[in-house]
């Protein structure tokens, strides 16, 4: 901007140099004037000494010439000795000699020339009588310009090194120049000569020095004047456009050098003012800008089109809200931008566009997304976590259970041992041997028992740990095996046995399935009750969560307040009932590693018992 | 017997082996004039009611105490025990646990429903016969009831 400076600097000198060209064009201008006056003004003087010589010697002419006494001022003329009467003498004597015009001319110039500054005349021919009246070569060249027609010939010599206006007329011969002039062939008419007037032009210069002098001051001082006003002009711009230079240069400074991306939209939503820095940002320059007021909305990524969009229509009606959107960059890059921006007005109050601040917050919004999956997956993580610390907690109580039933149980029969086994060497010690036989049988019985407890423990230690590959099993396929592993208890008991035909298939461990089918049809065998006919149904139907498999009897049933407990380890309803209470507990736990269900539905004592289970395996992947 | 009261003990006890063990020792101390069992909570609670075939108040008979095991089919022994202390009428009975269980947790639970007292049965026979004597004798000949109880 320092260019504005010296642009009015150089304007300046411009008019200063264009000034001082008009001074002296003006005063030139003047000088030829103030010349040429002083040349007319000899020309007029010239002008005015011929017409009166030419006057005189017109009257001398019509009077045929004039006598004057003869002297050595006035000699007869020896060129008029053709002309009778030349010489006359007055009757008193006295001598008189005719002087013709030209000799009066003469005389009358010469007497001219013995004064300074008086205006000289001359009198000439290209073919004079009298030789010494031949021209001076000015006057000759006039004399050849009249014999052409030129009527008058003027111009400025220098004679004898003074100045002097000259002018020259041409002589036409009159009927009274014949008289003399007879015998030189001339006619009237003819142009024989010349009379020039030479006027001193000293005087006149003289005078013109002093006007030129006046005129030289004024000319100076107006000129000096105008040097000043132009200079004090220039100071006055350059001075105020040197603030207004600072001023901008301090707002240029403060808006070209932000970090982010400035700009101001004017109310037609032109750009009025883009910072450098959009460049930066968007890879655009700023005058990509300017030129194209909708640069900026074609370079917003369409998933964000729609709300910046509406940011704008609501900013321009007067209720800007910041808004994060991503800018597709000249070269492709997707970038985000924090922009927030406020209404601006004119210093009158008018709405005046919108000022707008877009940031680059691209590196934020990746390490905010980074956060974000990260705290997903720790959020999976301790999820996770969770859930194992469930099972791991489920699986505990599940083991402190376990223990705690093992002791108990397990402890029960030691005591009925060695309780009896106290209670025998009693009675031998005192003789008393009628109870030793019962006694006996008692610890032999818990001895079974024990051992009985121990194999299923063993066997419920299996389930889980040893896993056979799932297959698809044909449920009819498998209970008729089952039921005829059973086939002697079954018929010892008298059941009858109902198989639903085409049970769905299912995938599950088969053996292990195998063994569930079989607890529960042991279980109805066992607890058939006073049945006459008892009978068992083997079945599946649809359920809520797939297919429920049934196996119903007509027994004793279980009162509702014992459907969970019949399901305990070792829990039986009937403390005298055979086996160990393993078997429905055993069921229970392989339907449920196969993610099912085992439950029973009955609605009391000797209404019958239905128990279900679900199977939750899933195909295999394949691999 | 100390005071001419007949004594009775009813006994809940579903291992026909232990009930035998403790009967006949608490015999042959001669405390006992008459001891009921059952085996499971299902009947204790219907003995203590005189509910189903106990009806009978005269052939069942209020217990001065009663013996009674954890783990016992149908009703288990901690519901037996917290039923008989919510219950008016019998909560003033002395109710004695007598269980092969020495865990914390079944102790403490019986404490906290008002058991009297808690026993494990020792798995030594000469162990198991002086616990029953002196249960016995304490519950029985020392320890004094109220004369009148209601029925």
């Amino acid at each position: 901007m320092v260019t504005q400076v010296n642009k009015i600097r150089r304007f300046t000198l411009a008019l200063m140099l264009f000034w001082s060209a008009g001074i002296a064009f003006s005063f030139y201008w003047f000088y030829r004037d103030e010349q040429r006056t002083v040349v007319a003004i000899a020309r007029a003087e010239a002008r005015a000494t011929y017409e009166k010589d030419t006057l005189y010697r017109r009257w001398a002419t019509k009077h045929g010439g004039v006598y004057v006494p003869t002297s050595e001022l006035s000699p007869a003329n020896p060129y008029l000795t053709h002309v009778q009467e030349r010489d006359v003498t007055t009757p008193s004597g006295k001598a008189l000699t005719l002087v013709n015009p030209a000799y009066m001319t003469r005389q009358v110039f010469e007497l001219a020339d013995s004064q300074n500054n008086l205006v000289r005349g001359h009198i000439t021919s290209l073919n004079p009588i009298r030789p010494e009246n031949k021209p001076d070569p000015w006057e000759a060249k006039a004399l050849r310009q009249f014999e052409t027609g030129v009527k008058e010939v003027s111009e400025v010599q220098e004679m004898g090194g003074r100045p002097y206006m000259r002018l020259m007329r041409p002589f036409v011969t009159e009927a009274a120049c014949l008289k003399c002039h007879a015998a030189q062939g001339y006619r009237v008419g003819d142009i024989r000569g010349g009379v020039s007037a030479s006027v001193p032009l000293e005087a006149n210069s003289a005078m013109m020095g002093e006007v030129m002098t006046g005129a030289a001051v004024s000319y100076g001082m107006i000129w000096l004047l105008g040097l000043g006003l132009i200079g004090t002009g220039g100071r006055v711009l350059s001075r105020s456009a040197r603030a207004i230079e600072e001023r901008e240069e301090r707002y240029r400074t403060v808006a070209d050098y932000t970090e982010g991306w400035e700009y101001w939209q004017g109310p037609d939503h032109s750009f009025r003012y883009v910072s450098p820095s959009c460049q930066e940002l968007s890879g655009y320059s700023r005058a990509e800008f300017y030129a194209d007021p909708e640069l900026l909305h074609r370079i917003v990524h369409p998933d964000d089109l729609a709300s910046y969009e509406r940011h704008v229509r609501d900013s321009f009606c007067g209720t800007p809200t910041p808004i994060d959107f991503r800018i597709i960059r000249k070269d492709g890059e997707i970038r985000w931008i924090a922009h927030v921006c406020r209404l601006v007005y004119t210093s009158g109050g008018a709405a005046n566009g919108i000022r707008g601040s877009n940031r680059d917050i691209t590196d934020r919004k990746t390490a905010d997304q980074a956060l974000r999956e990260q705290a997903l997956l720790l959020e999976k993580e301790v999820r996770e976590r969770m859930e194992r610390e469930a099972e791991l907690e489920a699986k505990n109580a599940e083991l402190e259970r376990f223990t705690y039933t093992v002791s108990h149980d397990l402890k029960s029969p030691l005591i009925t041992i060695k309780g009896f086994a106290g209670a025998v060497l009693k009675d031998i010690e005192g003789g008393n041997l009628q109870r030793l036989d019962g006694d006996v049988r008692r610890i032999m019985g818990a001895a079974d028992k024990m051992s009985a407890l121990l194999s299923d423990l063993l066997e419920l230690s299996r389930i889980g740990r040893i896993v056979n590959a799932p297959s698809l099993i044909d449920m009819n396929v498998l209970a008729n095996e089952v039921l005829g592993q059973l086939s002697g208890p079954i018929q010892q008991a008298g059941v009858e046995v109902a198989l639903q035909p085409g049970l769905p298939k299912v995938w599950g461990d088969q053996p292990r399935i195998g063994e569930v089918l079989q607890n529960l049809v042991e279980n109805a065998v066992k607890y058939k009750g006073e049945q006459q006919k008892p009978r068992i149904e083997i079945g599946a139907r649809q359920g809520a969560a797939g297919v429920v498999f049934t196996v119903r009897d007509n027994g004793i049933g279980v009162p509702a307040q014992y459907h969970e407990t019949i399901f305990g380890l070792f829990n039986q309803l009937d403390a005298r009932s055979e086996g160990t209470g393993i078997g429905l507990a055993l069921a229970r736990r392989i339907v449920e590693f196969h993610g099912g269900k085992l439950w029973v539905e009955s609605d009391g004592v000797g209404q019958g018992s239905t128990f279900c289970f679900t199977l939750g395996t899933r195909p295999p992947e394949p691999t | 017997m100390i005071e001419g009261e007949p004594l009775c003990i009813l006994l809940v006890e579903d291992n026909p082996d232990h009930a035998e063990l403790a009967i006949r020792n608490l015999s042959d101390a001669g405390l006992v004039n008459r001891l009921f069992h059952v085996e499971d909570g299902e009947a204790a609670l219907d003995y203590l009611n005189n509910r189903g075939r106990y009806a009978d108040q005269d052939a069942y008979p209020r217990p001065h105490l009663v013996l009674l095991d954890l783990r016992l089919p149908k009703v288990d022994g901690i519901e037996v025990l917290k039923q008989v202390k919510a219950s008016e009428q019998l909560k003033s009975i002395p109710v004695v646990i007598l269980t092969t269980s020495a865990a914390e947790r079944d102790l403490a639970q019986a404490y906290n429903h008002y058991a009297n007292s808690y026993l494990t049965k020792p798995v030594d026979f000469d162990s198991f016969s002086s616990l029953l004597r002196d249960l016995g004798f304490y519950w029985l000949a020392w320890n004094r009831r109220p004369s009148s109880q209601p029925r």
